[in-house]
């Protein structure tokens, strides 16, 4: 029997198929290994949702007759991950988080899943979310029908949601990756709180078909791993076109950062009071330590400002709208009162009673956000940002603490906190990239680009993460 | 007052955070306010002028 340690446990995909291939241990054994440790600790931080021992070991078996016959099929091939409960394996249970649906049973794969499946990558389980990716507001981080998502760096705070489980299980070395998904800030948000890499792809890039929706016109499926090089295999994998999804961009991917610019031919754009003045002072030697790290690349950094448009109304109205007439139906039933937090319940409900004319104000001034994004990337390629402004909330905060400032207040003097809602309503693309820790806690910048620039920011992130090792820090588990 | 034994203080201490985090309670009338919630944002939305050839963003596109 090989010896599979904490090294293989924490590798990141290039090297543990490194390894299969120079048959140091085999894909059943590797397979063994990751479920024995889902098991065991995927409990310990809420983070499982159903185990899939049986069919991953049937899956490293032929995976295992593959490899001894030479038959090489991705870098993904022997890989074992887990994905987020609200995507569909066929035959087994999909829960969405939320006790009303906690039987649910699909009779087909979600799309990404066969597509992993397809490149060798084996599922070894479901992970823990927030009850219907949170879509009605929640206020705490028990929101869940597997409880708070606990953090490996430290259990009594958060991981971070919807992909609470995603990113506990990535960061406690469970699984080399796992899927999640953004709507607006679900996997930005627990790739930085728990210390993983996060890629959110462009909207349309990869097909949600078999995942459930919240918001049709925002909802993404991406990658959490160790390092910006395993998100680019990983999205290679997924992305795509697929006529099931209405959503779909028609577009490939391929992980090719090799053919992309010099660092010092790119043009990063920052805000200098998101560093200096909103982040918590806990943080802000990580954060100015990042922007140091990031300007000695050689690429051009300059300042930007983003014109002030209300940015969170409309993200709020357009998930809450769409998210409220996907789940009419348990709404008008009543059955929406066993989610397990009274906030999202009176959210959902008050969702359905958002006029058209709002929706379609939101929709119409989400135009100009675009526009905004268009003209911000005109002068620079990316934009640089803290991906949160602060460390994990303790679980049993209230998540609604800081509530933006009522309408008709004064707008904040610039920078851009509402980021992850507005890029999301753009639909671009974002990077988590860990950079530090305060208060023994990881700390994320997020980089962020125009549509499909996938590779660009992926070869900034690589290029980060050669000079920095914070995406190599391990939590005892 | 009630007296803290020592066993009840090691109780707190020794609970997995699973159950330390229990949620508080919900203010009494969540609908109200989160109806209150969606007319403010409403509000925000409809001050906000929007140039009339401004079309949605449907068939959304990145």
């Amino acid at each position: 029997m090989p010896d599979i340690s904490d090294d293989v446990f924490f590798s990141s995909i290039v090297e543990i198929n490194r390894r299969l291939k120079a048959k140091e241990f085999s894909a059943t054994e590797l397979t063994r290994a990751f479920c024995d440790r889902l098991e065991k600790l995927g409990p310990r931080y809420n983070a499982l949702a159903l185990p899939l021992r049986e069919q991953a070991m049937r899956k490293a078996k032929d995976v295992d007759d593959d490899i001894k016959r030479e038959r090489f099929r991705s870098p993904l091939q022997g890989v074992p991950y887990g994905a987020k409960d609200l995507l569909n394996v066929a035959g087994q249970i999909t829960s969405w988080g939320a006790k009303p649906y906690a039987g649910q049973v699909f009779d087909y794969d979600a799309t990404v899943i066969t597509k992993l499946e397809k490149a060798g990558a084996i599922l070894t389980g479901k992970l823990s979310m927030v009850e219907l990716a949170g879509g009605g507001g929640y206020r705490y981080a028990a929101a869940s029908l597997f409880g708070p998502g606990l953090n490996p760096w430290d259990r009594t705070r958060w991981s971070g949601g919807s992909s609470s489980g995603s990113g506990s299980a990535v960061a406690a070395g469970i699984v080399p990756f796992a899927l999640g998904s953004e709507t607006s800030g679900s996997i930005v948000t627990p790739a930085a709180f728990c210390g993983v890499t996060g890629l959110r792809p462009t909207y349309g890039l990869v097909s949600r078909y078999g995942a459930m929706a919240l918001s049709w016109t925002m909802d993404k499926i991406g990658p959490m791993c160790r390092t910006a090089e395993d998100c680019g295999i990983v999205l290679q994998a997924i992305a795509g076109k697929d006529d099931k999804d209405p959503g779909t961009a028609g577009k490939s991917f391929y992980y090719t950062p090799q053919f992309e610019r010099e660092l010092k031919q790119v043009r990063i754009g920052f805000s200098p009071v998101d560093f200096e003045d909103f982040t918590e002072p806990s943080t802000r030697p990580a954060f100015q330590a990042a922007l140091e790290t990031i300007k000695s690349m050689g690429a051009s950094i300059t300042e930007i400002k983003f014109a002030d448009l209300p940015y969170g109304a409309v993200t709020g109205t357009v998930i809450a709208a769409e998210g409220s007439s996907v789940f009419e139906e348990l709404i008008e039933s009543g059955k929406v009162d066993e989610l397990a937090d009274k906030k999202q319940i009176a959210g959902l409900r008050a969702g359905l009673d958002i006029a058209a004319r709002d929706y379609l104000k939101a929709m119409r001034v989400r135009r100009l956000i675009q526009q905004e994004f268009r003209r911000v990337l005109t002068g620079v390629d990316l934009i640089l940002a803290p991906a949160r402004y602060g460390v994990a909330s303790k679980i049993s905060d209230p998540l609604d603490r800081n509530t933006p400032p009522a309408p008709g207040s004064a707008p904040p003097p610039g920078g851009m906190r509402s980021l992850i809602g507005a890029s999301n309503l753009a639909g671009l693309p974002a990077l988590s990239l860990p950079c530090g820790f305060a208060e023994a806690l990881p700390v994320a910048i997020q980089l962020v680009s125009r549509p499909f620039t996938e590779n660009l920011i992926l070869s900034v992130g690589a290029e980060f993460q050669k000079r920095t090792d914070w995406h190599l820090r391990r939590p005892k588990v | 007052m009630s007296k803290v034994t020592r066993r009840q203080i090691g109780g707190v201490l020794l609970a997995p955070a699973s159950l330390l985090a229990q949620p508080a309670p919900a203010p009494p009338d969540e609908l109200a306010a989160a109806k209150q919630q969606t007319q403010r944002t409403a509000d925000q939305l409809r001050k906000f002028q929007v140039p009339i050839a401004t079309e949605p963003s449907f068939a959304f596109k990145p």
